[in-house]
């Protein structure tokens, strides 16, 4: 039999077929000998499915991600997002405390950071109140915030292991290794990310970890618990006490009994700025908003703690636009508008009603 | 899977531009599968296969208003998922193009059994191994046209194929089916 009659055979049966085709076919069909039952049963099996073994299918949870990407479009919140979008797959914020220990109690496999020779360690840090922006070997990206650190190792980094140590804040947009897990170290906390990108803040002085995933998905584990795999979900974060240098065996029971980890859904503002991502921007902008409002982003933004006085403070209005200005500049503008008092002890900032 | 008419892509299509994200839900569950499955034969990653799908429907949800007025939803489904694959190529293996020898395909099998086919157990065995053993762009073009219900010219489109091509391809795995079906195997009552 000729290849034209199967062209022609399948032509017809996907409803491909011109008329003339049709006429031809015919033709070719009065000289061949088509088995009649064969053709019968590819007729049956064409209206059947087409499994795929092993069946592979989407992971159910890809209309939740999709429906919270419409919902919750992170382009809008992050601007970096626009032109990195897909290379993300996770955003995190992660706010790390007491890092005094951090590189001693750095947990790299086969290798412990403290015992690699200085010269294989890259260490990158930022001074006060200042951003930057690196490139790691592997080609992903990290925006530092303020007194922040990142530490790896040159030598492995990238070949055996994506592995870092962070002090301090920092936005991660990680090149896609399914090989080559990107992994944080901060304190007791380990950070696996699952997708790409994510947003680390890591600041010595708060008694807790905070990982906050904008996109995609997290791995935490700790060190009080290492075979606990907690999974953070967009929109979640999640706050987990700083291990305190104490007994093991009892922090161990008391992981037990007490939560080692709560979280909690992420709220957005009147802009719809999550205050956990502001300090991303280029600018902080705000218009007749009360310090209340103000005092979240501004603790982002500057990346300190901020006290307010009383409700009255709490309820001024303020306006204006920050870009390279500090605390001080800031505030002192803001003085004028309205006179209130403040004092700066390390990264905590009172506010006060002036006294009259 | 069962396919949906004209009318009611048209019905989504209209939804869709009334912000209607119960119609994205209704089309992700009848497009997701297939459309993961073509990302998967590009990417040959699963976890990016996912991201794509993902990516294709968010953009379809931020061009509905666009889209209510578009002819082929179905082509534009796959065109999107195409051309989003292989920016993915791009970003990730530094390919430019579909290498048509690259593609992945999971092993297919009909989903029925030999009583429905009226066929012995024997017969759809090598049914199945039949159309495994088809040559990949012939394995393509079979999934996408049967399976997938594309047209010719948009399988040629989708795969920068001619008409011509997917015509034979077609005509192989026909006759290929035929070859494994013909006397030996069939029960003759």
């Amino acid at each position: 039999m000729g290849e034209r009659l199967w062209i022609l055979l399948a032509k017809q049966k996907c409803g491909e077929a011109t008329t003339a085709e049709l006429f031809e076919l015919e033709d070719l069909l009065k000289n061949e000998n088509l088995n009649g039952h064969s053709k019968e049963t590819i007729d049956r099996l064409w209206e059947k499915s087409l499994m795929s073994s092993p069946e592979i299918n989407m992971d159910e949870n890809s209309w939740n991600r999709i429906q919270r990407k419409i919902n919750y479009p992170v382009s809008k919140l992050i601007p970096f997002y626009k032109f990195s979008k897909k290379w993300i797959a996770a955003a995190i914020i992660l706010l790390i405390a007491g890092a005094s220990f951090f590189i001693v109690h750095s947990k790299f496999p086969g290798e412990s950071l403290a015992g690699v020779s200085q010269k294989k360690l890259n260490t990158i840090s930022t001074p006060p109140a200042s951003k930057t922006k690196i490139q790691l070997p592997d080609g992903t990206q990290v925006w530092l915030n303020g007194s922040s650190q990142v530490v790896y190792n040159t030598v492995s980094f990238g070949a055996k292991n994506r592995e870092i140590s962070l002090i301090g804040e920092g936005f991660f947009d990680v090149v896609h290794n399914s090989k080559i897990p990107f992994i944080i170290h901060a304190e007791n906390v380990t950070i696996t990310v699952k997708g790409t990108a994510f947003n680390v803040k890591a600041y010595p002085e708060q008694k807790t970890i905070e990982t906050t995933l904008i996109r995609g998905l997290i791995e935490i584990t700790t060190t009080q618990d290492p075979e606990r795999k907690i999974i953070v979900k967009p929109n979640e974060k999640i706050i987990i006490p700083v291990e305190k240098p104490v007994d093991t065996n009892n922090t161990k029971v008391d992981s037990a009994e007490s939560p080692l980890y709560t979280i909690s859904r992420l709220q957005k503002n009147e802009k719809q700025v999550l205050s956990e991502t502001a300090w991303m921007k280029d600018k902080l902008e705000f218009d007749n908003e009360t310090f209340d409002d103000l005092a979240p982003e501004f603790e982002s933004w500057f990346s300190v703690t901020i006290h307010l006085g009383d409700e009255a403070i709490k309820q001024k209005r303020f306006s204006g636009s920050i870009n390279k200005e500090t605390l001080q500049e800031t505030l002192g503008a803001m003085q004028l508008s309205y006179p209130f008092t403040y004092r700066i002890s390390g990264n905590e900032v009172w506010i006060n009603q002036k006294k009259k | 899977m069962k396919k949906l008419t004209i009318t009611q892509i048209n019905e989504l299509q209209f939804r869709l531009s009334n912000d209607d994200q119960n119609a994205l839900k209704e089309l992700f569950g009848h497009y997701s599968k297939r459309l993961f499955h073509f990302a998967y034969s590009i990417i040959h990653s699963r976890e990016l296969a996912e991201e794509i799908v993902e990516d294709v429907f968010i953009q379809v949800w931020q061009k509905r208003i666009k889209l209510s007025t578009l002819e082929n939803l179905t082509w534009y489904l796959y065109v999107a998922t195409r051309n989003i694959s292989c920016n993915y190529l791009r970003k990730y293996k530094k390919v430019i193009h579909i290498d048509i020898d690259e593609l992945t395909l999971p092993n297919y099998t009909i989903d029925a059994t030999p009583e429905e086919l009226i066929i012995s157990n024997e017969a759809l065995q090598n049914i199945n191994k039949i159309i495994n053993e088809l040559p990949l762009k012939c394995r393509i073009i079979f999934k996408l046209v049967k399976e997938d219900g594309l047209k010719y010219k948009e399988v040629a489109g989708l795969l920068n194929l001619t008409t011509k091509t997917v015509e034979n391809q077609m005509g192989i795995a026909l006759k290929k089916l035929h070859a494994a079906l013909d006397h030996r195997f069939y029960i003759r009552e």
